[in-house]
């Protein structure tokens, strides 16, 4: 019966050291973060972490400050959950290269075409920070919302395994990034 | 015997809703930094003051040139009233690579290697003890920063005028590493 109980105890003990060495590693970084990425036309600036946890939810915000377009190369940046295959799902944000000039697009990246390119949002590049949300549920439903607009798609929740904020042709500023699993969301 | 469990099932259940934030990313991080001539692109992180160990490669993978600005990388840590120290690499005359001290009071700062410039990745770790000495490691050069005083809040690691990898990022307490 003792000997039972020290291997309670023991094995509590052992729970609660590996339990505390991984929380210190969370205190370690202490959000918000922000990116400030700048890309010439035909360049990027990627900044890329894998993800580890079911569900996860990045929110912040993004502002394009300058746009440096080319006839070959348009601004754009995103902010999209990678899988193994380097497929990408989530949302970007655009400009026409010929038409449109002043407006930005928001549209759905994903692998599957009839929901690639859905725009959910068009506004003027100059202004302030727009606010976005990109999560992702355990059953692989990836919810994105863009200043008021939202949209979702589905995809294997097992197959993604990175998160990444990109630009290229364009100045734009990732503010106040907030990466968290749902359930301890504020 | 009963209390004894109970404190540390106590214990188990304080610590594991905490840990649920670990949990959300998988090291390393990598930052593929391409700035355009006389721009620079930036990584900012709120960090703990002290404790903490940043280690992983810096590979210059393209250089522009900028009549005022230099092509380099930088790893800083910046304080709550924005004084910043931390480590700048950069190409300098006659095909060297060199990487340098910088602070705030000190741009030009002093140098702590010289190398046959290489677009090799190279090696870098700054640590932070929590004693709050910090130290920087570059390829096989180490110098210690003198952050005493100075209420530390974030790491930001960039590049100016150049395409730079920064690889294999990993961010952890010097207690919590293995």
């Amino acid at each position: 019966m003792r000997s039972t109980a020290r291997q309670v105890v023991s094995t509590l003990v052992q729970v609660i050291l590996l339990v505390a060495s991984t929380t210190l590693h969370a205190q370690v970084l202490v959000p918000p973060m922000a990116f400030d990425c700048d890309a010439e036309p035909g360049s990027a600036s990627t900044w890329t972490t894998g993800i580890s946890s079911a569900d996860l939810r990045v929110r912040g915000t993004i502002e394009f400050n300058q746009l440096r377009r080319q006839l070959k190369w348009a601004p754009v940046a995103s902010v999209v959950f990678i899988d193994r295959s380097d497929a990408q799902s989530g949302f970007q944000i655009f400009t026409r290269r010929f038409e449109s000039k002043d407006m930005l697009e928001v549209a759905m990246a994903s692998p599957e075409p009839p929901t690639a390119q859905i725009v959910i949002l068009a506004y003027p590049w100059k202004g302030k920070p727009l606010p976005f949300t990109l999560a992702i549920s355990e059953s692989g439903e990836v919810n994105v919302t863009v200043g008021d607009k939202s949209a979702s798609l589905k995809v294997n929740r097992l197959e993604q395994d990175r998160l990444s904020l990109f630009c290229s042709a364009a100045n734009v500023v990732f503010s106040d990034i907030v990466i968290t699993s749902s359930s301890d969301d504020t | 015997m009963n209390k004894v469990v109970n404190t540390l099932l106590l214990a188990t259940l304080f610590f594991a809703p905490t840990s649920l934030e670990t949990q959300v990313l998988a090291p390393p991080i990598d930052f593929d930094c391409d700035a355009s001539a006389g721009n620079v692109s930036v990584w900012t992180t709120g960090i703990r003051s002290t404790d903490l160990r940043v280690k992983g490669t810096i590979q210059f993978k393209f250089l522009r040139q900028h009549v005022k600005w230099a092509p380099g990388a930088f790893v800083y840590l910046v304080s709550r009233s924005n004084v910043r120290k931390g480590l700048r690499v950069s190409r300098h005359i006659n095909n060297l690579l060199q990487a340098r001290i910088v602070s705030t009071d000190d741009p030009t700062g002093h140098t702590i290697l010289t190398r046959p410039w290489k677009w090799d990745p190279l090696p870098f770790a700054l640590t932070i003890s929590n004693s709050g000495e910090a130290d920087v490691t570059i390829g096989d050069k180490a110098a210690s920063l003198e952050v005493n005083g100075l209420e530390l809040s974030s790491l930001v690691l960039g590049c100016s005028t150049a395409h730079v990898k920064f690889s294999d990022i990993v961010i952890t307490s010097i207690n919590g590493d293995p």
